[in-house]
């Protein structure tokens, strides 16, 4: 009788898929057109981090974290579960800190030159989150209102942002460990809802992982 | 029936009004015990939202819990889920999953004494806690107490239901359909009913498996849970026609093993 297991992860989500996809079509109702000034900060992370300009990456992406953890996770998920409120925190907290880092040009200069397979992974992950995530949301036959936009999603901010770390010299460990425990999160948040082109959130944040020791083990004379 | 989940819908007035229709057709086939919890989201927000549009039917009982680890704050949290439900007192008020339940047992009984609550209780959905839990039903007088049960976690049948009728408490049983996923196995796997279904008046699976889940002399009613009318009107027709004796809850239970 396996098909009768007693619990599986669903029975601990207190709200079922119906009721989360429907989430982010009333965000994405209740935002528009803010989605698109959130694109707009998305291509210039991607410009500044090309660029080297840390000073501008940092607040770029912290803005979009601050949005997404106040207007996604602590006034509508958290209406659902009590644990987005601590989601919601933890984007601000991380809002915060890539702003902070950015102003402090601590993401400032250096950057790898000329890009190795390591950026530009780092950029593929960026041009993903920004362009064929979104995508993957009506293909799988969610509503188009339910499209996941960087700077107003959580999962493509979340993946732009570990994309782009992988930019500077040096990666700033200190500002990976939210995104990724996000990643982990989302990724069983997905399982349990049973849409499986979710689980690309907690791979791509393993692709940044192995990405970003490379890195660093490339970096020791 | 339950609102774990099903009614956990937040603000989204789309949701709101579906789950009020289901709601509907629960008290219009004659459903009474509603239960939910501080833990379940806004269920309770979404219940007061559907008991207003269908002006608080008056064959509605009440049960909600208490689910803080604060053991002073039993009163504060009834209060609190009170106004969600936009009703003045609850029926039933149950200590969720055996948490802090000493002080607020000891609250509940006083609030009991004071005809703050009718009927009190304790709930759990965990076999681990068995043990404890029967300690609390021989220890104190409970009205009322919520547990798993189901055609295959059959585990209580063996001291806890006996328990429960032996103190004349009444038993809510939680988890009928283990979450949905038993209804969904047996329909995915196109398992057929037994022919001789219809004569206990089950015409699908979820009555069958309620059908054998109330016919327990123990028990006083199950709680499922449904975002979907249909599957309520299903659920609800457990309530009629005839109840298994003990020799046809032996031939169900010998059915779905042979499954």
């Amino acid at each position: 009788m396996g098909e009768f297991d007693s619990y599986s992860l669903i029975d601990f989500m207190p709200m079922g898929p119906e009721v989360y996809f429907r989430l982010f079509v009333r965000h994405n109702q209740a935002l528009w057109p803010a989605q698109i000034p959130g694109l707009i900060l998305g291509l210039v992370a991607l410009w500044s981090a090309w660029r080297g300009r840390g000073r501008i990456l940092g607040p770029a992406l912290g803005i979009c974290w601050l949005w997404v953890g106040y207007t996604f996770h602590l006034k509508l998920f958290a209406e659902l579960n009590w644990a987005a409120s601590y989601a919601g925190w933890g984007f601000v907290l991380q809002g915060l800190l890539l702003a902070g880092w950015g102003f402090a040009g601590r993401l400032d200069g250096e950057f790898h030159r000329p890009l190795g397979a390591v950026e530009y992974t780092g950029l593929g992950l960026g041009v993903f989150a920004l362009v064929a995530y979104p995508l993957l949301i009506p293909l799988s036959g969610r509503a188009w209102w339910a499209v996941e936009l960087f700077g107003t999603a959580p999962d493509p901010t979340v993946i732009l942002t570990l994309g782009l770390l992988l930019l500077p010299a040096r990666v700033p460990w200190s500002l990976t460990v939210i995104p990724i425990l996000w990643c982990a999160l989302s990724g069983a948040v997905w399982w349990a809802m049973s849409w499986m082109p979710g689980l690309l959130v907690p791979a791509l944040a393993l692709l940044f992982l192995v990405a970003a020791i490379k890195k660093g083990a490339d970096s020791f004379p | 029936m339950g609102t774990w989940r099903t009614f956990n819908v937040g603000s989204d007035r789309l949701l709101r009004d579906d789950r009020t229709r289901v709601l509907e057709a629960f008290f219009r086939n004659g459903g009474q015990m509603v239960d939910s919890s501080p833990m379940y989201g806004s269920s309770q927000d979404v219940l007061g939202y559907a008991l207003n549009k269908l002006g608080h039917p008056e064959q509605l009982f009440s049960a909600d819990k208490v689910w803080t680890w604060d053991g002073d704050e039993t009163r504060e949290q009834a209060a609190n889920s009170a106004t969600k439900w936009n009703t003045e007192r609850f029926d039933l008020l149950q200590v969720h999953n055996l948490v802090s339940w000493e002080p607020h047992l000891e609250t509940l009984e006083a609030m009991k004494a004071a005809g703050k609550v009718r009927y009190l209780g304790i709930t759990t959905s965990h076999e681990r806690r068995h043990q404890e839990f029967e300690r609390v039903i021989r220890t104190h007088e409970l009205d009322f107490v919520q547990l798993t049960y189901n055609i295959i976690d059959r585990q209580v049948e063996e001291r806890l239901l006996p328990l429960a009728r032996e103190k004349g408490v009444a038993v809510i049983v939680n988890r009928p359909f283990r979450g949905g996923g038993l209804v969904k196995g047996l329909q995915r796997a196109n398992r057929p009913l037994p022919g001789w279904a219809g004569e206990i008046g089950c015409h699908n699976w979820p009555q069958f498996l309620l059908k054998f889940i109330v016919s327990h002399p123990a028990v006083t009613c199950a709680i499922p849970a449904t975002t979907r009318v249909e599957h309520m009107q299903e659920n609800m027709g457990a309530a009629y026609g005839e109840l298994p004796d003990e020799g046809t809850r032996r031939r169900m239970l010998a059915y779905f093993r042979s499954l």
